[in-house]
C-alpha cells in the first residue's frame, strides 16, 4: 500500500486541516481537496496534517505540499527528496488552503524521480471545480523517464562552471548556454508584493463568523473581527496582511502592486526569451530563482540541490533531465 | 417643490437578481424563501480551499440586458475582487467586474412628459449577491442562502434631471427584465434594488455639485422620496452658505430620511483582478445571436402607442410594462377593424381587472374575440355595458362573441320606430319629470334615458334614446 | 517610505494592534516597504488580458450536496439554523 503524507493546508474531509494556525485549529472541512479524491481513487493511503516545515520529515513513501514560495522545493532539498512545482493550472487547487492563489500549486514530492512522475500523473488534470485548471491531454509521465537529454539545449543560470555544480556529479552536458534574466534582481520583491496583496485578500475570510477561531472578546462586531484576527493569526501573517493592504491601497498601489504586476509580466517575457534559446534551465534554489516558477507559472523540479525549470506543460522534459542527474548522482537503481 | 435656482443631477446603480436555476459561482439552488442555510456549500460560504465556477446563464442574461440597453458587448472581460469586511460577505471580498466588465457604454430612450429623453448607461456587469442579515434584539443572525445569487448591476450616467425621468427609467428597467425573462424583479423579495447618487448645482453652473450616495433603497417609491429628501437637504445646506459633505448615506424608509452610513466609508476597495478566474472570452457569433432574441422593448412600444395610436402617454406606459398584455394588445391591433384606443382601454381596464383578481389569465381569452367584441360596440350593435357581460362570458365559457350576444339578448335596439314607441311610453308616464326638464333641470334627461333602458331591458341604444328625448323636449 | 499610518491599515485589515505591538509592526513594515522601494516603474510593460486559456463556463444546473448541519458544523456560534454574531447596526 502506497502511503502519502499530505501537508496540513490540503483539505481532507472530516479531518482537522489547520494550516498550523490557531485560526483553523478546530476546522474540519466537509469536503476533500480534489487531489485527495484522486489519490484515494488511485489506492494511495492518505495521511493528513503534516506541517512540512524545516523541522518535519515525511513518514511515508510520497508527499504533497503547497509551493507558493518554493516551500515544497526547499522542504525536498532539506530532506534529500525530489519535488516538482507543476505548471500552473495542471493540478487542481480545489481544497488547497492558500494565501496566494496566483502563485501556488500543489507539489508532488518523492524519493525518486519515478515516484514524483507517478504521483504527478495521478494528481494532474483538468478539474471542473477549479476553473483555472487547463484541459489538455496529459501523457503518462513514467514512460519516457530514461530517454536522457541527448539533443536538449540546457541553459544555466549558474555563474560557476558546470563541473562545480552538484559536487562534480553533474553529467557532462554537450550544449549549455548561459542564461540571464535582466530583471532577476527584482523577482523576490515582485513576488513578495503580489504574495502579500493576495494574502491580505485570501485571509480576509477568517473573521470568526462562519468557521474557525472566534475571540472571546467579541461583544461588538468590530471586536469580533479585530480581536479574532489579532489573536488567531501569528505575527508574521499579520505583518504580511497589513503590508498587502498597503500595497493595494489607492494612494500607494502605483508604487507597489501596480508596479509588481508589470514586473511580473516583464519577468515572464524574459523567461520566454530564455526558452527561445534553451529547452530547460538549471538554476540555484536562491531567493530570486526559486520564485521564478511561481511568478511565471512554469514548472520546476528540485533535485540534488539544484532547480531545473522548463516551459509550461513540459514536465516530461523536466523528468528526463532530473532523471539524468539522478543517475549521475549514483542513484541509478532508483 | 424644487427651488428653481437649482437643478438636480441623479445617477442610478440598479441591481437585479437573475432568475437562474443555480447561483453565480456554485451549483447551489437560487431560490427565494427556502429554509435558512439549506442552499449553501463551501464555495458560497467562503470556506477555505473553495473555488468559484462561473454560471454560463448569468453571463448570457447579462449580455441580453446589455443588448436591450444598446451597450457595447466586450468580447473579453474579467472578474475583480472588491475587498471589504461585512458579515453578509462570506469571503470578505465581493467578486464583481470593475475594470473590464461584460458590457460597456449604452443608452435607453425614455418617453417622459411628451418628450424623448436619452439616459446614458456607463456599464453593466455581473457580480455576486450578499448573504442576508436578520436583526434580533440582542444579536444578528446570518442566512447564507442569498450569498452568491447572480446579480447584474446597471450603472447609469448622471443624466437624470427630474423625478419623472427616474421613475420612467426604473419602470422601464423592471419591464425590460420581465420582457427578457431574466429576473422576476420583485421589489418585495429584494430582487431589484438601487443605490442613488445625488448632487445639485445652480442652474447654468459648469460643474456638478458634491455627490453623495444613498444606499439601501429597496422600492421605487423609496428611491424617489430619497432623492427628494436629499435634494432638499443639499439645497438647505447650500443656502446656509455651507458645503455638502461627500459621504455614503442610507435611506430609512420608516422615518423618511437619509442617515450617514457607518462601516462603508473609506470605500477603498483595494480592487485587483481575481486570480481564481480566467478571462471571459465570448464568440462574436454567440453574442450576435443573442441580440436576435430581444423582443421589441417597452420604451419603443410606448413611443409607438403614443405617436401611432394616439394613446395617452401614461396609459401607453402602463400598457408597455407587462409584456403579455402588451403583446396581446398588439395582436388585437394587427387583426384590425377596431380602434387601438378602444382596445387599449379594454386591456387596461376590465381585462386587467379580471386578470389581477387572479382567477384567470390572458390565455383564457383570444385576441380575435376581443376584437370582435369591440367591433360590435363600435358599430353600435351592443352597448359598452353589454360589452362587460360579453367579456365575463368570454373568460368563463367557450362561447363565441356572436353566441353570447344571442344567448344573453344583448343586441342593442337601434330600430328607430321601436325606440320612438318606448320614448313615447316613458314620457307619458313621467309628466312631472318633463316639467322639471322644461324648468331648467336638464340633468333629469339621464333619468328618462334610464327609464327607457329599463323598459327595453337594457337593449336600447342609449345615445339614440338620449337624442330622441332631447329632441322632443326641446321643441 | 517613512510614516506610513499602520493604525489606519490595521483597521482596514480589521486586525487589532495594541499600543505595545504598534512600534514593532511600524518598524518591520516600514523596513519591508523600503525594500519594495527598489522596484523600477517597468513603464515599458503593457498589461494585456491573456486570452489563450479562457474561463470554462458552468451549465446552469443545481447540484445540492450539503445539508444545513454540514454547512454549520464548523460555526463558532449558531442558533435556529443561522450563524450568530453580535448585534450589527447598519
Amino acid at each position: 500500500m502506497k502511503t502519502i503524507s499530505i501537508k496540513d493546508d490540503i483539505c481532507i474531509k472530516g479531518e482537522l486541516t489547520t494550516c498550523g494556525s490557531k485560526m483553523l485549529a478546530n476546522f474540519k472541512p466537509p469536503y476533500n481537496a480534489t487531489v485527495v479524491d484522486k489519490l484515494a481513487a488511485a489506492c494511495f493511503n492518505v495521511i493528513g496534517g503534516n506541517t512540512m516545515d524545516e523541522n518535519s520529515s515525511i513518514d511515508a513513501d510520497f508527499a504533497l505540499c503547497s509551493d507558493h514560495a518554493g516551500l515544497a522545493r526547499r522542504f525536498a532539498m532539506a530532506n534529500s527528496l525530489i519535488a516538482l512545482k507543476p505548471t500552473y493550472g495542471s493540478v487542481s487547487r480545489y481544497g488547497l488552503i492558500t494565501p496566494a492563489p496566483s502563485l501556488d500549486q500543489i507539489s508532488p514530492i518523492g524519493k525518486t524521480v519515478r515516484d514524483v512522475a507517478e504521483l504527478y500523473s495521478v494528481i494532474c488534470g483538468m478539474d471542473e471545480r477549479d476553473s483555472t485548471t487547463v484541459e489538455r491531454d496529459y501523457p503518462n509521465f513514467c514512460e519516457n523517464l530514461d530517454k536522457g537529454i541527448e539533443g536538449i539545449i540546457v541553459g544555466t543560470a549558474f555563474c560557476r562552471p558546470q563541473q562545480n555544480i552538484l559536487g562534480g556529479k553533474m553529467p557532462p552536458l554537450q550544449k549549455t548556454i548561459p542564461i540571464e534574466l535582466p530583471s532577476i534582481e527584482y523577482a523576490s520583491t515582485v513576488f513578495q508584493i503580489i504574495a502579500y496583496a493576495e494574502t491580505f485578500s485570501n485571509l480576509a475570510r477568517y473573521d470568526g463568523i462562519k468557521f474557525g477561531y472566534r475571540s472571546e472578546n467579541a461583544a461588538t462586531l468590530a471586536e469580533l473581527y479585530e480581536n479574532t484576527r489579532a489573536e488567531g493569526f501569528g505575527y508574521d501573517t499579520k505583518k504580511q496582511i497589513i503590508t498587502g493592504a498597503i500595497a493595494l491601497s489607492r494612494d500607494n498601489r502605483h508604487l507597489y502592486y501596480d508596479r509588481a504586476i508589470r514586473g511580473r509580466a516583464k519577468l515572464c517575457a524574459e523567461l520566454d526569451n530564455a526558452f527561445a534559446q534553451s529547452d530547460v534551465i538549471i538554476t540555484p534554489l536562491d531567493d530570486s530563482w526559486t520564485v521564478i516558477p511561481n511568478l511565471t507559472g512554469c514548472p520546476a523540479i528540485a533535485v540534488g540541490g539544484i532547480q531545473i525549470i522548463a516551459p509550461k506543460f513540459s514536465e516530461e522534459l523536466l523528468f528526463r533531465a532530473a532523471r539524468t542527474i539522478e543517475i549521475a548522482g549514483g542513484d541509478s537503481n532508483a | 417643490m424644487l427651488n428653481p435656482k437649482y437643478e438636480m443631477v441623479i445617477g442610478l446603480e440598479t441591481h437585479a437578481e437573475l432568475s437562474t436555476e443555480s447561483k453565480i459561482f456554485c451549483a447551489c439552488k437560487n431560490e427565494f424563501g427556502s429554509e435558512v442555510n439549506t442552499n449553501c456549500c463551501p464555495v458560497c460560504m467562503g470556506m477555505p480551499g473553495s473555488l468559484p465556477q462561473l454560471n454560463k446563464m448569468a453571463v448570457e442574461y447579462a449580455i441580453m440586458m446589455g443588448h436591450a440597453l444598446n451597450c457595447e458587448i466586450n468580447l473579453v472581460s474579467k472578474m475583480d475582487r472588491k475587498n471589504y469586511f461585512y458579515p453578509d460577505l462570506p469571503k470578505s471580498y465581493q467578486v464583481s467586474q470593475v475594470e473590464q466588465p461584460i458590457c460597456g457604454k449604452g443608452h435607453i430612450d425614455l418617453y417622459v412628459n411628451g418628450e424623448t429623453k436619452r439616459i446614458g448607461i456607463n456599464q453593466l456587469h455581473i457580480e455576486e449577491d450578499t448573504a442576508k442579515l436578520i436583526h434580533e434584539d440582542d444579536a444578528t443572525l446570518i442566512d447564507f442562502n442569498r450569498a452568491m445569487v447572480p446579480l447584474i448591476e446597471i450603472v447609469s450616467a448622471p443624466d437624470f434631471r427630474s423625478l419623472a425621468e427616474v421613475e420612467a427609467y426604473l419602470d422601464n428597467i423592471k419591464a425590460i427584465l420581465e420582457y427578457l425573462d431574466i429576473s422576476d424583479a420583485k421589489m418585495q423579495e429584494g430582487s431589484i434594488r438601487c443605490d442613488v447618487n445625488v448632487s445639485i448645482n445652480e442652474v447654468g453652473a459648469t460643474e456638478f455639485g458634491t455627490r453623495i450616495e444613498v444606499k439601501n433603497v429597496s422600492t421605487f417609491s423609496g428611491a424617489l422620496r430619497a432623492i427628494e429628501y436629499e435634494v432638499a437637504r443639499h439645497i438647505e445646506i447650500l443656502e446656509r452658505g455651507e458645503e455638502v459633505q461627500s459621504e455614503t448615506r442610507r435611506w430609512d424608509d420608516m422615518k423618511g430620511e437619509t442617515i450617514p452610513m457607518r462601516g462603508k466609508e473609506a470605500n477603498d476597495y483595494l480592487v485587483f483582478t481575481d486570480p481564481d478566474f480566467l478571462p471571459i472570452v465570448l464568440e462574436k457569433s454567440y453574442v450576435d445571436e443573442l441580440k436576435t432574441r430581444i423582443p421589441t422593448l417597452p420604451n419603443e412600444r410606448v413611443i409607438k402607442y403614443v405617436t401611432e395610436y394616439s394613446i395617452p402617454e401614461s396609459e401607453a406606459a402602463v400598457l408597455s410594462h407587462s409584456k403579455s398584455r402588451s403583446d396581446f394588445f398588439e395582436e388585437c391591433v394587427t387583426i384590425g377593424n377596431a380602434t387601438p384606443k378602444s382596445l387599449a382601454n379594454w386591456v387596461l381596464g376590465d381585462i386587467s381587472k379580471i386578470i389581477n383578481d387572479g382567477k384567470f389569465t390572458l390565455s383564457d381569452i383570444s385576441p380575435q374575440s376581443i376584437v370582435e367584441m369591440v367591433r360590435n360596440i363600435e358599430s353600435g350593435k351592443i352597448s359598452n355595458t353589454a360589452g362587460k357581460t360579453v367579456l365575463d362570458e368570454l373568460f368563463t365559457t367557450d362561447k363565441s362573441v356572436e353566441q353570447i350576444i344571442a344567448d344573453k339578448g344583448l343586441a342593442q335596439l337601434n330600430d328607430t320606430s321601436a325606440l320612438e314607441q318606448i320614448v313615447a311610453d316613458v314620457l307619458a308616464a313621467n309628466p312631472k319629470t318633463i316639467e322639471d326638464y322644461k324648468s331648467g333641470k336638464t340633468n333629469v334627461l339621464g333619468f328618462l334615458v334610464g327609464q327607457c333602458m329599463k323598459a327595453s331591458r337594457g337593449t336600447g341604444n342609449p345615445q339614440i334614446l338620449n337624442d330622441m328625448i332631447k329632441g322632443i323636449l326641446d321643441n | 517610505m517613512k510614516n506610513i499610518d499602520i493604525t489606519y491599515f490595521a483597521k482596514l485589515a480589521h486586525i487589532a494592534v495594541s499600543a505595545e505591538e504598534l512600534p514593532k509592526f511600524q518598524q518591520d513594515i516600514e523596513q519591508t516597504l523600503e525594500s519594495f522601494g527598489n522596484l523600477p516603474e517597468f513603464d515599458d510593460v503593457k498589461i494585456e488580458i491573456d486570452t489563450t486559456n479562457p474561463i470554462r463556463l458552468r451549465d446552469d444546473k443545481v447540484a445540492q450536496t450539503f445539508t444545513q448541519e454540514e454547512i454549520l458544523a464548523n460555526a463558532p456560534k449558531q442558533s435556529g439554523g443561522c450563524i450568530v454574531i453580535p448585534k450589527t447596526v447598519e
